[in-house]
């Protein structure tokens, strides 16, 4: 319980230190919102730092960085000045399309990825190991931009998925099990597309560490006194493979909710991504912080888990703390 | 010379609250050999690592030629260990690890330093041939000596041995101690040697020290040591090891 | 894997060598060649040679009248054909430029962004790592601190947020440079970990010991005994990050961030792809996004043989 705190606590701190080091560098960055207004002859520099004033944008750091503190525990996140709004609302709104789509093909990877890796580590020296591996690295070299441009494509000359959104336009009168196959019609490609990413790393990480734990002595030992083969692979390599799946694991979580980023917007998936993105491109910095600042909470928490689960089942951390 | 070679004045240590160390004290005179013996645990090694620098003591004094030196890790003492293959950098060659020393207090050119090290590589019992060679693809007891050559090479003032002496056969044995026993002559060089073989350190240790629990037990010449030495823990050493005695 | 090394290094060659490997400069605009398909190279025996190309509503053919044989060693390029023939041997673009030769050129852009950007990574990991590793103390602290900091942020997202906060309008030359110092500068902290690690186990080897017995100072230790334990690391890492480098430029390129035009890169490239009906028509335009792959497996197939190496010393 202590080492539960004490980590608790130190991802608070983590979390305290990006969010004052983003409020620094986007503090220091030459540009700002307003940056793009002052290229167009007509504004004036006046009107920009008027503008500037307004939104409260001159005051010092610890005060913008106070009030931004202050609208993050009322749930606003900042204000966001591409859109008028407070920026937590809108980023809510994204989180759970994005969330949908990750969750999804995170789950579809981890459970095609682990029976693969054990498989081709219990096969490990035969030759349809090697061609299993030749696959797995087959679609690690292929870009996921690509794969998503070249599927959509195929998507859009045969009809066969939908290109972008989430639902179709005709979504809400339709039943909730037709709502749900529309639903999954749109997901297909997008996570299509995440699942060919994170599959092949899923799966060459299960087969190292399960080869690892089938190769070490006391396995060996096990094979020696005639333990049978599915046994051995169960209850003694696999549960020596766990600690560094476990970490994956915790990365995998961490990553829910900044995987999907290119993916998103290429197939015109409504979620964080394309939002992040077009605050980026006007500098919206309330929308841009409030991105980074939610899925760092993830990463960060993701990592929580993974330490968590590690102490749980790794004797050797629980000594070491 | 008044001031003997090495002086070690009531070295107290602790180790997570064990005492290792209980006031030790002893001599050193220039170009001896004296032996500290005892059995694991009685903080021989200890006071090898303190003398060399490597430790320090909690309390007590070393000195070196009148000066001290506590915790301080200098050239003129040279402590060789009991793995001598961890000593040495697998990818160094030999010729590059015996001029070590050398290379690193600049002394000579680079051409002196290389004659200088197939002269110590010769004087080992190794072949000057060998120079090229990683240490990696030498023998165990061949890196025992490389590592011997190397200490010589900084012509130290002390020199100790720290269990150097298991696993050499009695052939290597004779020649290293012939080694060693030239900087002797030659350059005054005096020799700790540590070890829990009795029996063999007899042979050649002109003073021995028997070490137990942290503290001396027994101290004497040799000879006496051999003949009739009182304590349990010497009468203890000395069986143990008598039948092993190597031939020198 | 001698052999992907070989594959490898002969690819880098070739983009390396693009403006002789090219038939046509990267901005050259054949106006009367929009979208034009890959050429089709016939042979007569072992000469190659491409018909006339001919502009028709719906789209191009051959015209069998007009031949021009494919000449080699041609105006300093490897090949090319004598005007008014054309030889796109990846089609053209909406502008008419020669795919090709813009897939050669942009991978000059893509790759040495990724390997500079990883030089970069590199030597900063090892210059930090190696001292917080030895040195230990604040240094040290301050390290992992700093790296725990930056490796809370996802990846991309700190890759993006960093970059836009910087000037966006700016030329070529200084985008290009910007990038490898974000991309490097955002990236040394996991290797300078690695070779942290090392450095603090070789510290305490007992060939260093001896070497301090002999009186080495620490730059001594650190150039003759600590850095040469690193090699190895930084020889995997480098094969880790220089693909994952150069997917960044693709991917900051692609989304506008990066190199932009009329200079090819790899990720601008591809930006075309964003009108999935133009991919549709005119599908060789992916040219530089395949052409990604056989770096990504060779650099792969490396990673896998040197991790496999080094985990049985």
């Amino acid at each position: 319980m202590r080492y539960l705190a004490a980590r608790a606590l130190h991802s608070l701190f983590l979390l305290i230190g990006v969010s004052i080091l983003c409020f620094l560098f986007a503090s220091l960055a030459p540009g700002d919102f307003y940056s793009e207004l002052s290229m167009t002859p007509q504004v004036s520099s006046g009107t920009i730092s008027a503008l500037r004033k307004n939104a409260g944008e001159d005051r010092p750091f610890v005060a913008r960085y106070g009030s931004w503190v202050a609208s993050v525990a009322r749930g606003d996140f900042g204000y966001s000045l591409a859109f008028g709004a407070p920026a937590g609302p809108i980023v809510r709104e994204r989180i759970g399309a994005t969330l949908l789509l990750t969750v999804t093909a995170t789950l579809l990877a981890w459970l095609i990825a682990v029976p693969w890796g054990v498989w081709s580590a219990a096969s490990r020296g035969k030759w349809v190991d090697g061609t299993s591996r030749v696959i797995l690295a087959s679609f690690l070299s292929f870009p996921n931009l690509l794969l998503a441009i070249v599927l959509l494509a195929i998507a859009a000359q045969t009809g066969a998925f939908p290109i972008g959104g989430l639902a179709s336009r005709d979504a809400a009168s339709l039943t909730a099990s037709a709502r749900l196959r529309d639903t999954v019609w749109h997901l297909a490609l997008p996570v299509a597309v995440l699942v060919a990413g994170m599959l092949p790393v899923i799966a060459r990480h299960v087969r190292s560490a399960v080869a690892e734990a089938l190769d070490s002595p006391f396995v060996l030992n096990a094979r020696a006194q005639g333990i049978p083969r599915r046994r051995l692979l169960f209850r003694h390599a696999l549960p020596a493979a766990l600690n560094p799946l476990i970490t994956l694991f915790g990365l995998s979580l961490g990553t829910l909710l900044s995987a999907s980023l290119l993916v998103e917007v290429v197939v015109g998936w409504p979620g964080l991504g394309p939002l992040f993105l077009d605050a980026i491109m006007a500098r919206d910095f309330a929308i841009v912080l409030a991105v980074v600042m939610l899925s760092t909470v993830f990463l960060i928490a993701g990592n929580l888990v993974a330490d968590l689960l590690l102490y749980r089942f790794d004797p050797r951390i629980r000594v070491r703390s | 010379m008044a001031e003997p070679l090495l002086r070690v004045r009531d070295a107290h240590k602790r180790f997570d609250g064990r005492e290792v160390l209980r006031g030790i004290s002893f001599d050193l005179e220039c170009g001896a050999v004296a032996a500290l013996v005892g059995v694991s645990g009685s903080g021989k090694s200890t006071v090898a690592r303190c003398i060399a620098g490597f430790d320090r003591l909690d309390s007590g004094e070393i000195l070196l030629n009148g000066s001290s030196i506590a915790g301080r890790v200098t050239p003129a003492i040279q402590l060789i260990l009991q793995q001598p293959a961890a000593a040495l950098n697998p990818r160094f060659t030999a010729e590059e690890i015996v001029a070590e020393p050398l290379v690193i207090q600049k002394r000579g050119t680079a051409r002196w330093r290389r004659e200088r090290s197939h002269e110590m590589m010769r004087r080992a019992g190794l072949n000057p041939a060998d120079s090229r060679k990683r240490a990696l693809e030498f023998s165990g007891g061949e890196r025992q000596r490389l590592a011997i050559a190397r200490a010589l090479a900084a012509e130290p003032k002390l020199l100790i041995l720290d269990e150097s002496f298991s696993g050499l056969d009695s052939g290597v044995l004779s020649r290293t101690l012939a080694l060693i026993d030239e900087s002797r002559r030659e350059h005054g060089t005096g020799c700790l040697i540590i070890s829990h073989y009795l029996a063999t350190v007899l042979q050649w240790a002109a003073e021995v020290l028997v070490l137990d629990g942290g503290e001396i037990v027994e101290r004497g010449p040799a000879a006496q040591i051999a003949a009739d030495g009182r304590h349990p823990r010497t009468r203890e050493l000395w069986e143990a090891s008598a039948s092993l005695a190597l031939p020198l | 894997m001698k052999a992907a090394v070989i594959v490898l290094a002969a690819l880098h060659a070739a983009i390396l060598l693009a403006f002789v490997l090219a038939p046509y400069p990267y901005a050259d605009q054949h106006r009367d060649y929009p979208y034009a398909p890959p050429s089709h190279v016939h042979f007569s025996g072992a000469r190659p040679f491409v018909y006339g190309l001919a502009a028709t509503a719906g789209g191009y053919t051959e015209e069998r009248s007009r031949t021009y044989p494919v000449r080699f060693l041609v105006h300093g390029r490897l090949f090319g054909v004598d005007q008014p023939g054309v030889l796109f041997l990846f089609g053209t673009d909406g502008l008419g430029r020669d795919t090709f030769s813009r897939v050669l050129y942009g991978g000059q852009l893509s790759l040495l962004t990724g390997l500079l950007a990883s030089a970069v990574a590199l030597a900063l990991g090892l210059l930090f790592g190696a001292s917080a590793g030895y040195f230990g103390g604040w240094a040290d602290r301050v390290l992992m601190r700093g790296g725990e900091l930056t490796m809370a942020v996802p990846w991309l997202y700190l890759l993006l947020g960093v970059r836009a906060f910087l000037p966006l309008h700016i030329g070529t030359g200084e985008t290009f440079l910007l990038l490898i110092a974000i991309i490097g500068g955002i990236g040394w902290f996991r290797p300078a970990r690695l070779v942290r690690g090392i450095a603090l186990s070789g510290r305490e080897r007992p060939f260093v010991q001896a070497a301090r017995g002999f009186g080495a100072s620490h730059f001594y230790l650190l150039r003759r005994h600590v850095v040469p334990l690193t090699w190895g690391v930084l020889i995997t890492q480098a094969t880790v990050l220089i693909p994952q480098f150069v997917l960044a430029e693709v991917s900051l390129s692609f989304l506008g961030l990066g190199i932009g035009e009329p200079v090819p890169s790899w990720g601008n490239m591809l930006a075309e792809g964003r009108q999935y009906y133009a991919i549709l028509e005119h599908p060789w335009l992916l040219a530089p996004g395949f052409a990604l792959i056989p770096f990504l497996f060779g650099y792969l197939w490396i990673a896998d043989g040197l991790s496999a190496k080094y985990r049985s010393t």
